[in-house]
């Protein structure tokens, strides 16, 4: 269990975590004890902004996941199901999804877009593919003789389903994740680092590395501090998804 | 059958978000060219840019022409957008094919040596790099690289030079990227078989263990990396974005940026069509490959 407790570290910093004012006067300072991190090109701490920074990739994330969890899972367990052919069949549209060009694209029409449409259109992909890996192994669950042994007792169907199928599900789909959100989390920060849709006003870490990028020879801690953020968070998804297996 | 739903799912998605941006496109190029609004030019240009009618009418327009690959003209630029989508094409498809056979050919073998050796150096270093790709984005690495090596070591080709100079930088990190799910896939199909029955009667006959696990389990590591292929590949077109757009490749992604900063409809609508068209072929083409490999899948 100790193995989220990075991760409930990295959410709790990102929502409490004051916005700071600009002070002209320490503008890149490089790291040092009062700052372990420098200031950035308005003298704010690096080190603080940082973990504020967490919160718009955690959000889409979120939002990713509500999709997967919502749409994907759904269509999975139909599809393990004898009458599963138009889920499959949906679940494939689902991942020919490209979820990046569509929040472009969604992020040029609207002149901007939140962090969690960004996830939702990121995570379209995401969803068809936790989708069809559960068709697959939900498929090989109720083909086990336990289940087929419910069935036969005249269990309904969401029964099986949740008593015989779903627990074997577990750990394969908290690995799926473990693998695919530090990646959803990657793609939500490369697409902010397109300056596309993105709010300047909020410490986001793929906003600053685009922000940054200009003072990679004068300042190089600038460019470090929000990928060090990134890393922070993909690590402690990782490790904290393979815990609750 | 799959390809015909995804054509329609594609051109109706293609054509209707782009659409829901605010704003008349012909008020804005008029005013853009700096001449007076007046109806008459305004109708003339809004006939030009297929704006006239109603809505469906003007979806059945445009599917008519896409599918005959004349996507209109861009807003911006005035030019055809059907042939520089094709030549936009060319180059992300061929990035996105030279970098996933890298990272195919550096994966397979390497995978082979991990499974035959667990927890040996091949194993430690797939594991590496897969936690290393996982934990920093490819367009952050491009970045610090770009800047290390065009400014500090003096490469001015990487931003400067031309198409092919350029992609260079964008190429090794895509298969930087795909290498570790491939690997990851391909380690646990060459695992599988090191443990099946078959391989063990094989090591029983006498055959040389490296021998016998390449010819055992060659094909059914390639039926499993297909699949992962496929979810790599349909990254070419369009989720290389962020990287064609850093190191200026002339790429359907970047195309995609730069139109949506511009707000170019005709061109977003053929980038979606395009990359929409491109997954949906690319899971054929997967399902294909893994019935011609694994006959299993055939049967079922």
């Amino acid at each position: 269990m100790i193995r989220i407790v990075p991760l409930l570290i990295l959410l709790g910093c990102a929502w409490a975590l004051p916005d700071q004012p600009p002070a002209l006067d320490a503008r890149l300072l490089p790291p040092s004890w009062p700052h372990p991190m420098g200031t950035d090109h308005l003298g704010r701490d690096l080190a603080l902004r940082v973990l504020a920074g967490g919160r718009p990739t955690i959000e889409a994330l979120a939002a990713a996941l509500t999709l997967v969890v919502c749409t994907g899972l759904p269509l999975g367990l139909l599809g393990a199901t004898r009458l599963g052919a138009p889920a499959r069949f949906a679940m494939g549209l689902l991942l020919a999804m490209p979820g990046l060009l569509l929040a472009i694209i969604a992020a040029g029409v609207a002149g901007g877009l939140p962090p969690w449409l960004a996830g939702l259109a990121l995570g379209l992909p995401a969803a068809g593919q936790a989708g069809l890996l559960t068709a697959e192994l939900g498929a090989r669950a109720l083909a086990e003789p336990h289940a087929r042994a419910a069935v036969a007792l005249g269990a309904s169907l969401p029964r099986v389903l949740r008593r015989h199928v779903l627990p074997d599900l577990r750990a394969p789909l908290l690995d799926w994740a473990a693998a695919r959100l530090p990646r959803l989390a990657l793609g939500y920060a490369g697409f902010v680092f397109l300056g596309l849709g993105a709010d300047l006003g909020r410490p986001d870490w793929g906003v600053m590395v685009w922000e940054h990028r200009t003072h990679a020879l004068d300042a190089p801690w600038l460019l470090v501090a929000p990928a060090l953020g990134l890393a922070a968070l993909a690590l402690s998804l990782r490790s904290g998804l393979r815990a609750l297996r | 059958m799959r390809l015909l739903a995804a054509l329609l799912l594609g051109s109706l998605c293609a054509f209707a978000l782009p659409r829901l941006a605010a704003g008349d496109p012909a008020l804005l190029a008029l005013l853009e060219a700096g001449q007076a609004a007046d109806p008459a030019a305004l109708s003339r240009l809004r006939a030009a840019f297929g704006l006239d009618g109603t809505l469906p009418a003007q979806y059945l327009r445009w599917l008519g022409a896409a599918l005959s690959g004349d996507f209109g003209i861009s807003w911006r630029g005035g030019g055809a957008v059907g042939p520089e989508l094709a030549r936009r094409l060319a180059v992300s498809l061929s990035l996105g094919a030279a970098a996933l056979a890298l990272a195919a050919c550096l994966a397979l073998p390497l995978a082979r040596h991990a499974a035959a050796r667990p927890g040996g150096l091949a194993d430690r270093a797939i594991d590496a790099v897969a936690l290393l790709s996982q934990s920093l984005p490819t367009f952050w690495i491009g970045a610090v690289l770009l800047w290390w090596l065009a400014v500090g070591m003096g490469w001015g080709g990487l931003v400067a030079g031309n198409v092919p100079q350029r992609a260079l930088l964008p190429l090794f990190l895509l298969s930087f990227a795909a290498f570790g799910p491939l690997s990851a896939v391909a380690r646990a199909a060459w695992r599988a078989t090191a443990d099946s029955p078959h391989f063990q009667a094989a090591l029983a006959r006498g055959e040389p263990p490296r021998r016998a696990l390449a010819r055992q389990g060659r094909r059914h590591a390639l039926a499993s990396i297909a699949a992962a292929i496929a979810a790599e590949g349909a990254f070419a077109v369009g989720g290389a974005a962020v990287l064609e757009a850093l190191c200026g490749v002339p790429g359907i992604g970047a195309w995609a940026v730069e139109a949506a900063r511009a707000r170019d409809w005709p061109v977003l609508q053929a980038v979606l069509f395009a990359a929409i068209l491109w997954c949906a072929a690319i899971q054929v083409a997967a399902g294909w490959a893994r019935r011609r490999l694994d006959p299993r899948e055939a049967v079922l």
